[in-house]
Order: structure tokens, then sequence, then C-alpha cells
């Protein structure tokens, strides 16, 4: 195996060849994505809920305080599927750099230089969207220190996620041929409670004097804590966040942050599968209809202002009110 | 003295030691609270848009204070629940706090309550004028089930009173125009607004919100949408509110220190850019 | 929903451990072919529920959402009930993982292991005292004294027992010093990152400058000399930023709001349809 740093487009996967003997099904089966049957059993029993259903759904009133919102979404989830399942017959996206994630490697790199162990932490969040995606790019760190034999210390807050992060990191372990070399000890359940994480973190990365940080995941107050600790030892850091609010204090004290919609962009520029970039393609589309839904009802309030019909402007404020009020 | 080279300016403002930094703070944060200092403050649109809101609520409705704050927190967000419920009980305006974000909030927000009152010097009872709900475990079905009927999510209040025989809650059914509760305002120290964006906005009850200074930038939105009726930022907010309603408390006098505190990080930004433009000068002579 | 009692209550529980030891056999005989099927199987099946809850308009009465007479709102509390009980479970897990670490600390004495030691006894003082305050509300059995359960009501604000004490006296007061510690860290953050290296932190700077005056008092002193209803009040430091806060911030956090919202759609229908592939079992990324 080269010690050699991996630029993020070579395969990350060695070829079957070179791979270390280990259980062969689990690299190669790969998960049966459900196909076209699925989408179809939703479309279906969406469609017999609607037709057979009560006589309330086909009023007008109820469209107005009930459906709007969530035909909103019901449009928004079928761009991205088409997207995704147009992505599986083959093709890629292009995806632009994201020097956060490209990042990645780099500190794994350094901590594998300096002989000095990894701290992740998956932030407050539970078994949820933003902390499995936290979960999907720790694993890609894992799967890289693996490779180097760089320690890698995952740390959580809630205990169902510690009981699933433990299972996929051994699972990693296993796959890369070297279950011996898992350390239980190396995914840990800090505390469910914030500050006690927050405290038991800190003293994490200066007592194992850590070369790099990462945080990926929802952090509230406990970020800027979590980032001067690891700016103190001296560790390159590398966070992700969704949470807005908490996207300055990592941008003062990390070397990377990984803002907006870049966080779920991760694993699709990590892996650059095609399934992924489709859905990065489906999501910038539906980005794209909600502009022109956005432009159009300016344009359309602003033209009405101009010309001055009250009936036509009340009524596109109306319109506008129902995705206010939608439930 | 020969050979001990002496360290040029831009280095010493570089390199200040972290402790003597923090030493600094506390001392300047710490002078004006002992002092009692007081300074003019200017109100801003947000908090102006929560008095109005409140002072145009029926007088014959429950008002809900969703009290989701925890010791961490409770430098910003008790003077803003002070400063809320001093004014809900100068307008006679009964009320219910019940906590969504913390298991302890309930005491927290009690001993504030309790406060207020005492400050506005009026007889107001427990269980006929206010109540407190205690800490429900928010899930989405509870939230739901909350906003369908309030009685089947709250069924006892935090010391187990079963809820129908608290006179301020008898008949309180529902949020919204027809029914029985106008207005909900969440103190929070955490995301629990999201929960009621959702949930509580359809029903087109008055939404308000007192949150700390960092969550702020990220409700703006939702006052501009309306599915916010007022918006109280960390302590600043507290400080306003209580020159609004002509209530002079702790945030008043709070922000003073933290002004003070601001002005301390402002010079220390612009000796770390000097230490820079000193150095870069430094350079530029050498290279000549 | 359904109660049962005595016999059948007992049987019920037997019943349930047995069916799952079954199961739990079952599972762990099947290759791993199988696994992965019944995972991605019943992924889909419990985002169904939720997907047909969500999408399927609820009742306008009742509101509750029905599929063919079945009401999936009141059937999605009881899911929300398992949950909870699943993750009370899995908390023993995290206690396990934290017993496990500071265990080894100690046993191999490892530098610092009397922190570990501290660990234990706070855990062991925590669990008997929180468990022995509502022992006879929990299983019977003869009361706590007051020193555990204090129930006199004239203390109902803060009872005074060793519960209370440690939790209010020093689980609170430890949440609230680490809290405080952001005001330190944000000020050494502040002098560090404030340098001005380019055009952007330049902006940048100046945008930060004018909102924490515009925070203060003390630099909303500084424009006092406008006057607040003059044709130039929008000059005065609170109005510009007020201005940063609601014709910049609010559109860019709306912008990023509506990317975030789409990538957790994206997101969450990948997970649901095991699109995610490789990511956390299996397949190497």
């Amino acid at each position: 195996m080269s010690d050699r740093l991996p630029d993020s487009h070579r395969p990350l996967v060695p070829s079957d060849r070179t791979r270390p003997a280990g259980p062969p099904d689990y690299v190669r089966v790969g998960m049966p994505s459900p196909p076209w049957w699925a989408v179809v059993i939703v479309l279906l029993l969406l469609a017999g809920a609607f037709f057979f259903g009560p006589h309330y759904y086909r009023t007008a009133d109820y469209w107005k305080t009930f459906a709007t919102g969530r035909t909103v979404v019901f449009v928004l989830s079928l761009v991205i599927l088409v997207a995704i399942l147009r992505a599986r017959r083959g093709g890629r996206a292009f995806v632009r750099r994201i020097p956060g994630l490209t990042a990645i490697d780099e500190a794994v790199g350094r901590a594998t230089e300096m002989g000095r162990p990894i701290t992740f932490s998956l932030g407050l969040g539970g078994l949820d969207i933003i902390t499995l995606q936290a979960l999907a790019i720790a694993l890609h760190v894992v799967r890289l220190a693996i490779r180097f034999g760089t320690r890698v210390i995952l740390t959580t807050i809630d205990p169902t996620l510690y009981a699933v992060a433990d299972e996929a990191v051994h699972e990693a372990y296993t796959a890369a041929g070297r279950p011996e070399s898992f350390n239980r000890d190396d995914v840990r359940f800090l505390s469910d409670r914030q500050f006690a994480y927050a405290s038991a973190m800190v003293g994490l990365m200066h007592r194992e004097q850590v070369a790099s940080n990462f945080m990926f995941g929802q952090f509230f107050a406990e970020s800027l804590i979590l980032a001067e600790a690891g700016n103190q030892v001296g560790a390159i850091q590398v966070a992700g966040t969704p949470t807005t609010t908490q996207i300055p204090f990592f941008v003062a004290a990390c070397d990377y942050t990984i803002i907006g919609d870049e966080y779920y962009a991760a694993t699709a520029y990590l892996t650059r599968e095609p399934v992924l970039s489709g859905s990065l393609v489906g999501q910038d589309r539906a980005k794209m209809l909600l502009l022109a839904v956005i432009l159009l009802g300016i344009s359309l309030v602003t033209v009405l202002t101009l010309i001055g019909s009250p009936q036509s402007l009340q009524w596109v404020k109306d319109l506008a009110g129902l995705f206010t009020n939608a439930k | 003295m020969r050979g001990q080279r002496r360290l040029p300016l831009e280095q010493i403002i570089g390199r200040i030691d972290r402790r003597l930094v923090y030493a600094g703070l506390f001392l300047i944060t710490l002078a004006p609270l002992v002092g009692r200092w007081a300074l003019p403050l200017y109100v801003t649109p947000p908090p102006k848009m929560l008095a109005d809101t409140i002072n145009a609520l029926p007088q014959d409705k429950l008002v809900f204070i969703s009290s989701n704050w925890d010791a961490g927190t409770q430098a910003e967000n008790r003077p803003q629940m002070t400063v809320l419920v001093r004014h809900l009980i100068r307008r006679r305006l009964k009320f219910a706090s019940i906590s969504i974000g913390a298991p302890n909030a309930p005491q927290l927000a009690n001993a504030a309550i309790e406060q207020a009152i005492q400050l506005e010097k009026v007889p107001w009872v427990y269980g006929q004028d206010w109540v407190n709900l205690g800490y429900k475990l928010a899930t989405e079905p509870w939230l739901r089930s909350f906003v369908r009927q309030i009685p089947e999510a709250v069924k006892e209040d935090w010391k187990g009173t079963p809820v129908d025989q608290i006179p301020v809650m008898r008949g309180v059914q529902k949020f919204g125009p027809d029914g029985q509760a106008s207005m909900l305002i969440d103190i929070t120290g955490s995301a629990t607004i999201d929960g009621w964006y959702r949930y509580l906005s359809p029903t087109g009850v008055k939404l308000g919100l007192g949150c700390t200074a960092v969550m702020a930038p990220e409700q703006y939105p939702f006052l501009d949408s309306g599915q916010l009726s007022g918006l109280l930022t960390g302590m600043k907010g507290a400080a306003e509110y209580e020159q609004i309603i002509g209530a002079q408390g702790f945030g008043t006098t709070a922000m003073a220190g933290q002004s003070f505190a601001h002005l301390y990080i402002l010079i220390l930004i612009i000796l770390g850019n000097l230490s820079l433009v000193l150095g870069w000068l430094e350079r530029r002579r050498r290279r000549r | 929903m359904w109660t049962l009692t005595g016999f059948k209550f007992i049987l019920a529980i037997v019943g349930a451990v047995a069916g799952a030891v079954l199961l739990l056999a079952i599972l762990h005989q099947a290759s791993h072919q199988v696994k992965r099927t019944l995972t991605i199987a019943l992924t889909f099946i419990g985002g169904l529920f939720y997907f047909l809850e969500f999408f399927i308009p609820p009742d306008p009465k009742t509101e509750e959402a029905v599929l063919f007479g079945w009401s999936l709102t009141q059937a999605a509390e009881v899911v929300g009930n398992a949950t909870l009980v699943i993750g009370g479970f899995t908390f023993l897990l995290g206690v396990f993982s934290l017993v496990h670490i500071h265990g080894n600390n100690v046993r191999r004495r490892r530098p610092g292991w009397s922190y570990s030691l501290a660990f234990f006894a706070a855990f062991l003082v925590m669990t008997v005292f929180a468990f022995w305050k509502d022992w006879q509300t929990w299983f019977g059995g003869p009361a706590a004294p007051a020193w555990v359960n204090d129930q006199n009501l004239a203390h109902a604000a803060m009872p005074q027992d060793v519960y209370t004490l440690l939790f209010e006296g020093l689980v609170r007061n430890l949440d609230a010093t680490m809290f405080s510690i952001l005001a330190f860290y944000i000020v050494s953050a502040a002098y560090r990152a404030f340098r001005i290296r380019s055009g952007e932190a330049a902006v940048l700077m100046v945008v930060a400058l004018v909102l924490m005056m515009g925070q203060v008092p003390l630099g909303m002193a500084l424009t006092n000399w406008i006057p607040s209803d003059g044709p130039w009040s929008g000059l005065r430091i609170e109005s510009l930023s007020q201005y940063v806060l609601t014709a910049i911030n609010a559109p860019v956090q709306r912008a990023i709001g509506f990317g975030l919202g789409l990538g957790a759609l994206a997101m969450a229908m990948r997970i649901w349809l095991s699109l995610e592939r490789g990511t956390y079992f299996g397949q190497e990324v």
C-alpha cells in the first residue's frame, strides 16, 4: 500500500487483486437499491387514498389550508427522485471543488505524519438526517485512517447513534481486512448533556494532543468551545454544519468550514457515485424551480402594483398566503 | 543591552498572552455590573413589534409562554422572561408557562415569574391568573396533539394538579382566532421555535420569540414573513423591552457590561490588525 | 390501546422476549445478502409509514391522516413511543461505553486515572439518589427520608434533598460555567480571525463592527447626534445594523435555508430508498 496521500480523484477502493483477505461478499454485494417498484407502490397508495378517500379531499377550502405545503414538498421530492433515477442509468455530474472536503485527506495525512490521533465529533444530533450525513463523512475519514494506520476517536452525545457508529466503524475495519485493529474505546459516548459533552471533548483533545479534529453534525453553543480547544492543541480543523448560527464560530476558529448545502453534497463529492451526483443535480433543479416561483411572484406583485388592479393583486397575495399558512 | 534584540512592537502585540486577554475581559465585564452603571438605549423595531402585539391581545384569552431556557443561557433569557411577564401582568393578561426545551426549565421559569410578580407588586395568584404546566417531552406526535387540543396533551401542572382543577386553564382548548389561547411566546436557548413554526403558525396564532443573540440572525426571515410577531435578541432585547414598558431591570444594568466587552473586543481586533500592518511595513523596510 | 393485567401481562412480556430472542437468532444465522435485503425492506417500510402519514392530507375535523379507515396519526404516536423505548435501551449501551473506557483507565492506571474514579463516584451517587428519591412512586416500598426526597411544600421551589443539591447545585452550575467560557473564547477567536488579509476580510470586519456597535448603547451613542426622525436617520449605527440584519442577513439566511431544506430532503430520500450506497455499511466509499 502506498503511503502517499491520495488525491480526491483517485479511487479509494483498492482493486480486487490488492484487496486484503476478508469476508469477500461484504464488499462486492453492495446495496440492491429499491427500483421503480418502490416508487410505484408509493404513488399508487397516494392516488388510492386521494381518489377513494373521503370527499373533503376534493374541496377548495381543503386545499387552502392543508394540501398546498404537502404538494410543494411532493413536487420537489419528485424532481430530486427523477434526477436520481436518471443518473443511475449512467453519466456523471460535475461537482465543483469544495476545499473543506478536499482538506479531509490533508488532515488525515498530517495526523499520520505526526503519529498522533484524530478526533471526530458527531455533534449534538441524534439519529437524524444531519447526523447520518456526519457519520457518512466520519466513515470516510475512518477508512482513510485505517489505510494509514492512524487512530480516529469518534465521539457522540446520543446513545442510539453511538450503537450505530460503533457497528459501522467496526464493519469498516472488517471490510479493510483489519478487524483486530478495531479498538472499542475509540468510538465513545461521552455524555448526553451538551456542556458535559463539550468539556469531555476538550479534555480528550488536550490529553491526546490530537493532530486533526473534525466536527460534523449539529452544533450549538459548544461549537466554539470545541474549535478553540482544537486550536489550542494546534490541530488542523475541518468543520461542517447546517446549523447556520454556528458557522461564524467555525469560520473564526477552524482551518476549513463547510457551509450551507455543501454539507449535504459531501457524500456525493467524496464518492463520485452517480446516484449521489444525480441527487445533487436534482437538488439544483428543485432550487431553480423555487427560484422561478419566487421570481414569478415578485414580478407579478411588482407589475400589478404598478398597473394598479387591487383585485388581481389581492389574488396574488392570497396565492402567496397559501404557502405561508400551509400545514 | 548588546546581543539581546528588542522584540519589535508588532510581535509584542501579536503575542499577547491568552490569559491576559481573558483577565482583561473578566474585569471589563464585571466593573459596570458592580458599579451598576446604566447607559441610555435606543429601541429597535423587533422588540417594539412584540410590545405592540401584546398590547393588542384580547383580555379574555390566555397567553402561553414556552419557557425553554436552562442555566446556561439564563443571563440572556431570564431578563427577557421577567420583563415579558411584567408586561403581561400590567395588561392583566393571564398566562401559562410550558417547557419543552429542558427538563429543569420549569423551575427556572417559576423563579423568574415569581420575581416579576414581586416587582410588579400586584396580587397575581397561581392557578387563578397563571399556571406552570411543567416540562413536556416534545415529540412530533405530542406537538401535534398539543396544537389540536391543548387538554389532550397537557393533563396536569408541574406539581401534578390535574388541569381541570386549575381555574386559569378551564375551557382552554385551542390556539388561534377561534380558540382560547391568543399567543405563544417562546423564550429559548435552543431550537424549540422550529416546532412552533411548523405546527402553530398554521393556526394563525401570534408567535413571539425571545432568543439568545447568536440565534437571532436566523430568525429575521420569519419576522419578514409575518410568522413572528416580534423578537427579543438576547440581553439587548430584554433591555430594550424594559425601556419600552418603562420597567428598569437586570437587562438594562447588564447591557453596560456587554457594551464595554464589545468595545474591548473592538480594541483587540484593531490591535491584531495593527500588528499585521506593522509586520508588513517591517518586511517591506527590510526588503529595501 | 390494549391494557393487559395479571397473567396475561406476564405472558405478553415473556412472549415478546422469546419472540425477540428467536428473531435475533434467525437474523444472526442469516447470510449478509439476506440481512442487507431485510435492512433495506425495513427501512423502506418504516419510511413509507411516515411518508404516508405526512402526505395523506388529514381530516379537517379530527386532523388525522386516514388510510383505508386506519388512522395513521394515532399509529404515529405509538411508533413514536416505540422509538423512545428503543432509545431508552440504547442508553444502557452508552453507559456501558463509559464504564468500559473509565474502567480500563483505572485498571491499567493510565495517566489521569483518578479522574476516571471521579466518574464512577459521580455516576454512582447520582444513580443512587435519583432512584431512591422516586423509588416509592415507581416500585412501592417504604418512603424515602426527607433528606432524599423533600416533599415539604414550603420548599417547593427548591427542595432540600441530596438529588436537588447535586442537580441544581452542581450540574446546573457546571453547565453554566462551560457556557460562560464562550465569552472568553470568542475574544481570542475574534482577535485571531479578524485580521484583514484580503478585500473580503475587510468587508467582513466593517460589517462586524457595525453590528457589534449597533448592539450596545455605547456604540449607539456614537451616532447619537444624528436626529432619529430626520432624513439622515438611516445613518445612525442602530439603523445601519438593522439594515444589515434585515436587508442582507435575512435574504442570505433564506437562501441557505432553501439549500439546506432541499439537501435534507434529498438525503432523507436517499436513505429511505437505500440509495446512499455503501456509505454506512458494505461497499467502501
